[in-house]
């Protein structure tokens, strides 16, 4: 797949305050992007750069292989953080305005409001004004907005956020269906088990710098063998002080360990029976907020 | 400049402007506070100019125009009661119906007092001088009796008394008016304009336009000012400049509401037609200042120049801040120059060519306002207007210059207000 956005070095600040710092990455077409990070880390910085909101004082920022011009806006979907809706406008005139500022006339973009607020099953609520519509309802209208123009490249910025289960999982099938025809999707959030979900590759950022980024399974691969968890009976303290344990949460019966790097499980779980009961050792792939933590310190988290 | 700005600079879409212009346009025409705002002025004039009574009310103002009045007059000097009696009549002879009391007293005072609150006359002439002789008259009236009635009042009495005054020396009432009669005294320019409008209700004419426009150009610009601080409180910007560039926007967002600001007055200038159609006072009006071509086209010209320099102004300010209440302070900065202005407007329509009046009709910030009054009070030297205009085109541009830039930065910045020196750092941000 060929590259849909790349970023090289790129750099921004604002006031004097580096939102961006040097970060490059690239993502390819057809996969789901996770841009993850705490509230604050840059991600809508980084964003509003590769939707050509913003241009980054320094180093480059590339959209379908091309820095971004007018053309490549109109491939461009957006859903913004925080909803961006005219209230006093029904939802057709919204849908219109938009559909139409991105390029569609006004006849497709009436069709096309009309076929996704039917399959959203928000029909009825057409020619109601936006600031009649439930919270969640506006979210769904404002997803609409940022795919009524068919965009190839999407990003979505909390896209979960405010959405209660059932529509949260309709979204997700969407997202899936999307990248199934062959569309790029970023998700910027700070919920990485959202994230962990969906995403085939990430990029986790912290103080506007890339702190781990790849594809998901690899990274995970790298940590996998280096945390365990053990279910256990007796022996207080188990393991603690142990040459091979880095890190140690013990709650009672149940303890989470992370391994110094080289540590060999097999002797580990030995080391363990000698001492305790032990009627589970697994060895886990860290959730991604274990690994953000892990690189990050519990302080930034 | 690079790249990226040639890139998303050199073409600005009108296709975009057109669209968000027609948007705000739409959102705001539709709205019933437009309306309401836009009627209610015709409304008031219309009532006040086509009512039955309209001549009382106007002529209150005036001497000589009003309903006959029921006057008591009571001193204790009968002739002098009659000299003003026989003065009231000369002025206006169907205006008073006089009757007499002598003896000054308190219970008497009650008394008429009771009389003008059960209306049996409209009030009394008090004239109790005491032991002292000093020349002292009260008139005693219900609030509602105007200026004209009083002045009328005023006057009989000082000829009363000055004819009484003078009868000791021989002289004859009729002598000592004429020795008392006024002087006619009026001016004459050497140089005199040549639109000049002579009347006092052309005068008034010339007011109500340049009040109109003062009050769109104050008006439309906040508005401006309020739609951009909406959109960025409410986020739509981020999703209006994932398709199209700040620039559009702001150009979309002057121009839809620009073109609000003349369909009301647009309707207040139709409105002005009808009344002065059907109304007998409005059409005087229309007599003593044939409202032509060129006092719409002028207005047109200056309208247009002053909302851009207005309104690209708050809307730099709206994209600045993140409520209305942060932007107050700058609200009234911007807002003052347009409210010194009023100062000068009477000057302007009185002696357009007072050299205060000319000065502030080249600042940009007043000359929409000032230069507009002063062509429709004659002509101005060719020089000044194309001097005056000249320079609101070049305050307009960088205006338009400058706040597009702080405008682009501005809608993207949250949290906490920026501070002045911030602000000009944005210029550089391009």
């Amino acid at each position: 797949m060929p590259v849909t956005v790349e970023l090289e070095r790129a750099r921004k600040c604002y006031d004097g305050l580096v939102a961006v710092d040097s970060l490059s990455l690239a993502i390819s077409g057809g996969e789901i992007f996770g841009l993850l990070g705490p509230n604050g880390a840059g991600k809508t910085s980084t964003i509003r750069m590769m939707i050509g909101i913003t241009r980054p004082d320094s180093g480059a920022v590339r959209v379908f292989g091309t820095s971004i011009a007018r053309a490549t806006l109109s491939r461009i979907g957006y859903l913004p953080e925080e909803r961006g809706l005219y209230r006093r406008m029904t939802v057709r005139e919204n849908l219109s305005f938009l559909g139409r500022l991105a390029g569609l006339t006004a006849a497709q973009a009436l069709e096309r409001g009309r076929a996704w607020t039917a399959r959203l099953d928000l029909e009825d609520w057409f020619e109601r004004r936006v600031e009649e519509l439930s919270k969640g309802m506006q979210q769904k209208i404002q997803f609409v907005a940022a795919l009524i123009h068919d965009p190839d490249f999407i990003v979505l910025d909390e896209p979960f956020g405010g959405l209660d289960p059932v529509n949260a999982n309709e979204l997700k099938e969407i997202l899936l269906e999307l990248k199934g025809q062959g569309r790029t999707i970023v998700l910027s959030t700070h919920r990485m088990d959202q994230a962990e979900k969906l995403c085939d590759a990430i990029c986790l950022i912290n103080g506007g710098r890339a702190i781990v980024q790849g594809n998901l399974r690899e990274i995970k691969s790298q940590y996998g063998e280096r945390f365990v968890r053990i279910d256990y009976a007796g022996a207080n303290g188990l393991l603690a002080g142990h040459p091979m344990v880095e890190a140690r949460r013990d709650f009672g019966n149940h303890l989470e360990l992370k391994l110094r790097a080289g540590a060999d499980p097999q002797e580990l779980l030995r080391a363990a029976a000698a001492a305790a009961r032990i009627s589970r050792f697994e060895l886990m792939e860290p959730s991604l907020e274990e690994i953000f933590i892990d690189r990050v310190g519990r302080r930034d988290a | 400049m690079t790249a990226w700005d040639a890139a998303m600079r050199s073409r600005v879409s009108p296709r975009s402007v057109w669209l968000i212009a027609r948007r705000e346009y739409l959102e705001r025409v539709r709205t019933r506070s437009f309306w309401f705002s836009t009627l209610i002025l015709p409304f008031i004039f219309s009532s006040i100019l086509l009512l039955p009574h309209a001549t009382d009310v106007v002529g209150g103002f005036a001497p000589g125009a009003h309903p006959t009045m029921r006057i008591a007059i009571v001193t204790a000097d009968r002739e002098l009661g009659g000299a003003i009696a026989a003065g009231l009549a000369r002025s206006d002879p169907r205006g008073f119906l006089v009757t007499f009391d002598s003896a000054p007293s308190p219970e008497l005072r009650a008394d008429l007092d009771g009389e003008i609150r059960s209306r049996r006359i409209d009030g009394y002439l008090w004239i109790d001088s005491g032991q002292s002789g000093a020349r002292r008259a009260v008139f005693a009236r219900p609030a509602s009796i105007g200026f004209g009635v009083t002045s009328e009042l005023d006057a009989a009495v000082w000829y009363g008394w000055t004819e009484r005054a003078l009868a000791p020396f021989g002289i004859q009432p009729d002598q000592a008016r004429t020795l008392l009669a006024r002087v006619d005294f009026s001016t004459a320019d050497v140089n005199p304009p040549s639109l000049r409008p002579q009347s006092e209700v052309a005068i008034l004419m010339v007011a109500m336009l340049v009040f109109v426009m003062f009050i769109s150009l104050m008006s439309y610009g906040i508005m401006v000012m309020r739609a951009v601080l909406d959109e960025k409180s409410s986020r739509i910007s981020e999703v209006l400049l994932c398709s199209t560039s700040a620039e559009e926007l702001m150009a979309g967002k002057v121009i839809g509401i620009g073109a609000l600001g003349m369909t009301q007055v647009a309707i207040w200038f139709a409105a002005a037609a009808l009344i002065a159609a059907a109304s007998p006072i409005a059409r005087v009006a229309a007599q003593a200042f044939p409202p032509g071509g060129s006092v719409i086209a002028w207005f047109a010209v200056y309208y247009v120049l002053g909302y851009l320099l207005y309104s690209s102004i708050y809307a730099a300010v709206g994209a600045s801040f993140n409520s209305p209440d942060e932007a107050q302070q700058w609200t009234f900065v911007i807002m003052l120059p347009l409210v010194a202005t009023i100062a000068l407007v009477e000057p302007a329509i009185m002696r357009p060519d007072a050299p205060i009046v000319v000065a502030g009709s080249m600042i940009p910030f007043s000359s929409p306002v000032l230069m507009y009054a002063r062509i429709l009070m004659g002509r101005p030297p060719i020089w000044q207007i194309a001097l005056s205009g000249a320079i609101l085109l070049a305050a307009v541009w960088v205006a338009l210059a400058i706040s597009a830039r702080i405008y682009r930065v501005g809608i993207l910045m949250y949290g906490k207000r920026p501070t002045l020196r911030e602000l000009i750092r944005w210029l550089r941000y391009a």
